[in-house]
């Protein structure tokens, strides 16, 4: 399943960096989760993008601490998930 | 010369204490155990996302849409990704409800009774850890996690095998990693008072301060912490 994600992601059009990102963190996802994130993908192909713009501000805001942008993001993901489900 | 002592053993409560008391303190013994500081500032922001991500997802609402249930999954895990791939791993002990996902699945499974003495498995444990400890850094850092990983299994199907050898071929149960995780951690001081000290149970401040840049820099030493604290959920 973790090859699946891993072949989606690849084929993807986002940067070699946001794959690389992405190839880390799914290294700490259970099967579960792996097969959540695919089904997302599945039904919503365009939530990569989000998902991926998701995780990147996670990582910086983790690093830096800050907490407006940790506010931007909790805001993000309310909107996205109204939108989209 | 002052010296500190590094706690080898469980440290058990003077008082009754209640049972969120009680989760509080194994918390702190954690801490102190495993040789890791974080930043009180970290701790809070981390744990203030994660409670703030489940209120503002609400998590704990029933979902008609089972999308939407997934979907929210998906970026509780990525949180808990970032938080891991960070490094921040402390704040999983403390924020176990959004970390429930990233736990190894419960699976109730009989151990059989290592064959190895407890001065054998002691031994094991601290070669182990050395072994962990010597992984060339010069490698990526999943590369690094993989060896890692590789040693911790190899440990796990030596004390449940009570053979002992890089050969060593047997299935491993999630309560065997589990078992094998615990012997692992009783034995971190152990390595730290015989490669940072002189063996005499004490580590000196600058003996300590040096082995707590060991632990926080090697990618498998923090491997092994973070596999310490996810199997620790398990019954």
């Amino acid at each position: 399943m973790q090859e699946e994600l891993k072949n989606i992601i690849e084929k993807s059009n986002l940067s070699q960096e946001q794959k690389n990102l992405w190839f880390e963190v799914i290294e700490y996802f259970t099967e579960d989760q792996i097969s959540a994130l695919l089904e997302v993908l599945k039904e919503s192909p365009q939530s990569l993008n989000f998902l991926t713009e998701n995780l990147e501000k996670k990582k910086e805001a983790f690093i830096t601490r800050d907490k407006k942008l940790k506010e931007e993001i909790l805001k993000g993901e309310k909107e996205y998930l109204q939108q989209n489900f | 010369m002052f010296k500190e002592k590094f706690p080898t053993s469980p440290i058990k409560p003077e008082k009754e204490i209640s049972p969120k008391e009680k989760e509080v303190e194994k918390r702190e013994i954690e801490t102190v155990d495993l040789g890791i500081e974080i930043p009180e500032e970290e701790r809070k922001f981390n744990k203030e996302f994660v409670s703030e991500e489940e209120e503002v997802l609400e998590i704990k609402k029933e979902e008609p849409s089972r999308l939407k249930k997934l979907a929210k999954k998906v970026l509780c895990s990525i949180t808990a990704g970032v938080i891991l791939l960070t490094g921040t791993i402390k704040t999983y002990a403390e924020s176990p409800s959004a970390f429930q996902e990233m736990k190894p699945k419960k699976e109730v499974v009989e151990v059989m009774e290592s064959k190895l003495s407890a001065e054998q498995q002691e031994k094991l444990a601290v070669q182990t850890i050395e072994n962990l400890a010597n992984i060339p850094e010069g490698q990526s850092r999943y590369a690094q996690e993989q060896v890692a990983k590789s040693y911790i299994y190899r440990f796990a199907a030596q004390i449940k095998s009570g053979e002992i050898g890089p050969e060593v071929k047997t299935s491993l149960s999630p309560t065997d990693v589990k078992k094998a995780l615990e012997i692992l951690n009783q034995n971190i001081g152990k390595f730290a008072d015989q490669k940072f000290g002189n063996a005499d149970g004490n580590l000196t401040m600058e003996e300590m301060k040096k082995f707590r840049e060991k632990m926080q820099t090697s990618v498998s030493l923090k491997k092994l912490l973070e596999m310490i604290i996810m199997y620790k959920s398990l019954p």
